[in-house]
């Protein structure tokens, strides 16, 4: 993989790390 | 356990230990030992890393977490995949171009040998007697629940993971990892999926989470900002994030994961995978937990789930004017939680809301009869286990799931228990071989000598885990006890691998006395203060790189000389 696909990856995990957050944000307060 | 249940049970565990003895065969040099000849690809590596993280201890404890204290425990885990990230960018391709063995051989190019001793021994202390508590957690547990022997329970799970482990080396660990996870994961699904069926006919999914987040159990994220709470997004996100930094940059056990990878591609793939998948994981495992909650408010839990301590008491009056004190609370709480089932139904928001304050009350109510059990327990016996939360699942497990499933949910929770055990032995046989007797010790040996040596090594920590397990103590929450184990270590450990990567100035005489400041000061948060163990690591992080910068400043003022970069002596790479 090159370079360029690898900070792709990166930005993927943080990406999904921040919709995962989100996602248990809202799952936190839906079902509050 | 029915008959069927031994069969699943014995025959999965024995099938894994020949596979993984199997996968491991004809190992003669050290690099295929150790290192699986860095020919694995990322999923098994991510696989790998996977389990070896969640031990039995993540499948029994978390899920009674959940069932006590909601989900929050997740955001421990926030950190994980910047940490990856990180790691992926810094630590990977340093180790993969010093094709180095174990990260404690890294130290030794930047700061000497002492540092890399110091490193090592920081190490083989906290992962050795971490490794006794991974492998005591599953058999007390077990015994307490199923009234297998203790001792014997915990001895022929240490003797089983000796077996593979020594047998096969990393590439026997990191493939029978692949099988162990899938089990443990399987396991869990089916009981989530078994839960929601048990529950009444009017009761689904979603009520079922609904009733879950009514009753506090689905509290994944806080935000909230307060040191002396362990679990809240900020301490996940930044204490979370130095325990995940130096549990998988410079934890052997981790460390030697990734080594394993055919590139540096591989590796950081492998790593990167984790990131992407663990958080959602641990969501799952601790959601499991918060139904087998909602089921406890259809069906009556016992008072306290913990049945050995629960039988020193039980005979008395007053444990029984408490359970029935306990049964009275739970018939009101079960007829008012149908009630807020049917108002949710019917989209009446009063009801709703009257039916939530009536449940919490009747919660409230319970939790002090059962705090009054525990305070009878304790004045009953002083040395008692107090916290039942480790033996909430294992009780759903063995009470309510039907013949066969049991034994596999118990199959997976040893599957567990091995997989972390078996990373926890290579890791240690490899650090004592390589930075102990190679480089300190024993240098001329024979690639086939030190191959001997490890399998030796592996054996003698295992007998060190089993004998440690012998020993070990209630220590509450055993997940908890792990990560507060690892906190006391971490942040002084990664202090001095962050100093290495991104220092030049700074020598091992300073990291070195800067590691032990840092460590003093951990310990005087832990035995003077409130602070969460998550803050922790920041201390020991913090406190030490500064002491090192400050103590170098103060020698290089004394002695002015520039810091030489050193080769790795001692085993060829």
């Amino acid at each position: 993989m090159t370079d360029k696909a690898f900070r792709r990856l990166y930005a993927l995990v943080i990406g999904e790390l921040a919709i995962v957050i989100l996602v248990f944000y809202l799952f936190t307060r839906i079902f509050r | 356990m029915s008959r069927l249940d031994w069969i699943v049970l014995v025959g999965t565990l024995l099938l894994l230990v020949a596979y993984g003895v199997w996968k491991g065969r004809r190992q003669r040099r050290l690099a295929a030992y150790l290192l699986a000849d860095r020919q694995l690809k990322w999923p098994t590596i991510a696989l790998s890393i996977m389990a070896t993280q969640a031990s039995a201890i993540t499948f029994l404890s978390t899920p009674g977490q959940a069932y006590a204290d909601g989900m929050r425990f997740v955001q421990f885990y926030l950190g994980l995949p910047i940490a990856m990230v990180i790691l992926a960018i810094t630590a990977v391709p340093i180790y993969h171009r010093l094709r180095v063995f174990t990260a404690y051989e890294y130290l030794e190019t930047r700061f000497g040998v002492g540092t890399r001793t110091l490193g090592a021994f920081l190490f083989l202390l906290q992962r050795g007697l971490s490794t006794g508590i991974t492998l005591y957690a599953p058999a007390l547990i077990v015994s307490v629940l199923l009234g297998w022997n203790l001792h014997v329970t915990n001895i022929v799970i240490g003797v089983l993971v000796i077996v593979y482990t020594a047998l096969g080396g990393t590439k026997a660990v990191s493939w029978t990892h692949v099988h162990q996870l899938l089990i443990a994961l399987g396991g869990m699904a089916i009981a989530l999926i078994l839960a929601v069926r048990m529950l009444p006919h009017d009761v689904g999914l979603l009520e079922a989470a609904r009733v879950a987040g009514r009753m506090g159990r689905l509290n994944a994220i806080d935000f909230s900002f307060d040191l002396t709470t362990p679990y809240n997004f900020w301490s996940g996100l930044f204490g979370g994030l130095l325990v995940a930094l130096s549990y998988f940059g410079t934890d052997q056990s981790q460390v030697q994961r990734y080594l394993t990878g055919e590139s540096e591609a591989e590796s950081k793939l492998g790593l990167l995978m984790n990131g992407m998948i663990k958080v959602p994981m641990q969501f799952f495992i601790l959601f499991v937990g918060a139904i087998v909650f909602v089921f406890y408010q259809f069906i009556a839990p016992p008072l306290f789930f913990n049945s050995v301590e629960r039988a020193k008491v039980g005979a008395s009056a007053e444990y029984a004017q408490l359970e029935a004190k306990h049964r009275q609370t739970f018939e009101a709480k079960r007829a008012e939680v149908h009630r807020l089932v049917e108002a949710m139904r019917a989209h009446d928001a009063s009801a709703t809301a009257q039916a939530t304050a009536r449940v919490r009350e009747l919660q409230k109510e319970d939790g002090v009869t059962h705090a009054a059990a525990v305070s009878l327990i304790r004045k009953t016996d002083k040395a008692a286990d107090t916290n039942d939360t480790n033996y909430i699942f294992l009780t759903f497990v063995v009470q309510t799931l039907p013949a066969g499933l049991v034994g596999l949910l118990l199959a997976a929770i040893f599957c567990a228990a091995m997989s972390a055990t078996s990373s926890g032995l290579n890791s240690l046989a490899s650090t004592t071989v390589v930075d102990v007797v190679t480089r300190l010790l024993w240098r001329n040996a024979t690639d086939h000598q030190y191959v001997i040596a490890s399998k030796l090594m592996t054996v003698f920590w295992g007998l060190f885990a089993i004998g440690f397990a012998e020993f070990a103590s209630r220590l509450g929450s055993l997940i908890e006890a792990v990560n507060i184990l690892g906190s006391l270590f971490y942040g002084t450990i990664l202090g001095i691998f962050l100093l290495a990567f991104y220092t030049k100035r700074i020598g091992g005489t300073a990291v070195c006395l800067g590691a032990i400041i840092g460590e003093a000061a951990v310990a005087w948060c832990a035995i003077y203060t409130n602070v969460a163990w998550l803050w922790w690591n920041v201390v020991g992080l913090v406190v030490g790189v500064i002491a090192a910068g400050a103590i170098q400043g103060l020698l290089t003022l004394r002695h002015p000389e520039p810091q030489r970069r050193r080769r790795i002596s001692g085993f060829p790479t």
